[in-house]
Order: C-alpha cells, then structure tokens, then sequence
C-alpha cells in the first residue's frame, strides 16, 4: 500500500507539473498562436490522466466510511 | 507587511519539476525572491544560516522529512514564518496534522499558476491578490 501511495503521489507530480506549465504557456499564447491547439491538447491529455490515475490507484482516503 | 513590501519564499520539494514549477508561477513577480530546496534538510540548513523568510512552501511528502516536520522545525527557528503545504491530498494532510495553525494553508496538487498566486496572496496579505 505504501507502495501504491508513493506511486500515485510521484506519478501525481508529474501530471502536475506537465498540467501546470501547458496552463501557464496557454494562458500566454495568444487567441492565434499556431501553437494554441497543440497546447491544448497536451494540457487535455494531462487532466485526463490525472482522472485515469484516480481510477487505477484508487486512494483509500476518497472511500466513503 | 503590506502588498508592496518584497517577499522572500523558501520551497522544499523533492521533485525539481516542482519547484521549476513554482518558480515559473511567480517569476513575473519582481517582488518575490525564491529560494529553493530539494529536501528537508536543505531547507533547514538555509534557515541555518541566518536567512530570514516569510513563507515557507512545503510538499507534504518527501523521503527524508515530511512537510510538516520541516514546517515544525523551520518554526523553531522562526515562529513567525508562515507555511503553504503543497499536497496531492488533502485528506492525508489531516491524517497526519488534525488542525492548521493560523499561518498556515494548503494548496491542492496539481496547482495553478492563479491557485498559487492567490494561496501566497491570502497567507502573506489576507487577499488573493499577489
């Protein structure tokens, strides 16, 4: 389990760090960037996999007691 | 302090990644001085040495101290230091620390560039405007 928890937290800081910085570089490029679309594709892929990271590591803790 | 005064951030977090991060978040900021560290110890040793900090940013989880240990032991050097744990939950962080302190906040991983800036902003100033 321990195991699994770190597992989740490092693979978590790594889809954060991608998330954080294709916000950031969206947020900078402009409406007609050629890159926007690109960019927007990265950062969709990264939140999917956060929610895909949820289903296969399920935290203990989001389990209702 | 108030909103003009410059302001000095020690982050302590084992993944570059990160802390490049952090640093990316507030690098338009020509007030923020950031110092970074990649552990506990790290950290502790820039204390050490006489820097003096506002806000100390701390990942919750790190292989040789944890955020709060480091937050415990920073505030022991200076009580005054305010302290943001990064956290992927934040359900862990009452696990292990039943109540926050007055000075202290958390932020949600994975964060935002605004979500950053405006957890700063509401430690430092008691507004979300960095």
């Amino acid at each position: 389990m321990a195991d699994n928890d770190k597992n989740r937290h490092d693979f978590k800081n790594q889809l954060g760090i991608i998330l954080g910085f294709s916000e950031i570089l969206l947020a900078e490029a402009s409406a007609s960037d050629p890159r926007r679309d690109d960019l927007e594709e990265i950062h969709r892929a990264a939140t999917a996999a956060v929610a895909l990271l949820a289903r296969l590591y399920p935290d203990p803790a989001d389990t209702p007691r | 302090m108030d909103d003009g005064q410059p302001v000095v951030i020690l982050a302590v977090d084992d993944e570059p990644g990160v802390l490049a991060l952090v640093r990316r978040c507030l690098a338009d900021d020509e007030r923020v001085t950031l110092i970074e560290a990649l552990s506990g110890k790290d950290a502790l040793e820039r204390m050490a040495k006489g820097a003096a900090f506002d806000l100390l940013i701390a990942d919750l989880r790190m292989p040789d101290m944890e955020g709060d240990e480091v937050a415990r032991r920073v505030r022991a050097l200076d009580p005054d230091i305010k302290v943001l744990y990064l956290t992927s939950h934040a359900d862990r962080l009452f696990e292990a620390k039943q109540q926050l302190w007055e000075d202290e906040a958390y932020l949600d991983k994975p964060f935002t560039r605004e979500g950053l800036r405006e957890a700063i902003a509401l430690l430092l100033f008691g507004h979300t405007t960095l």
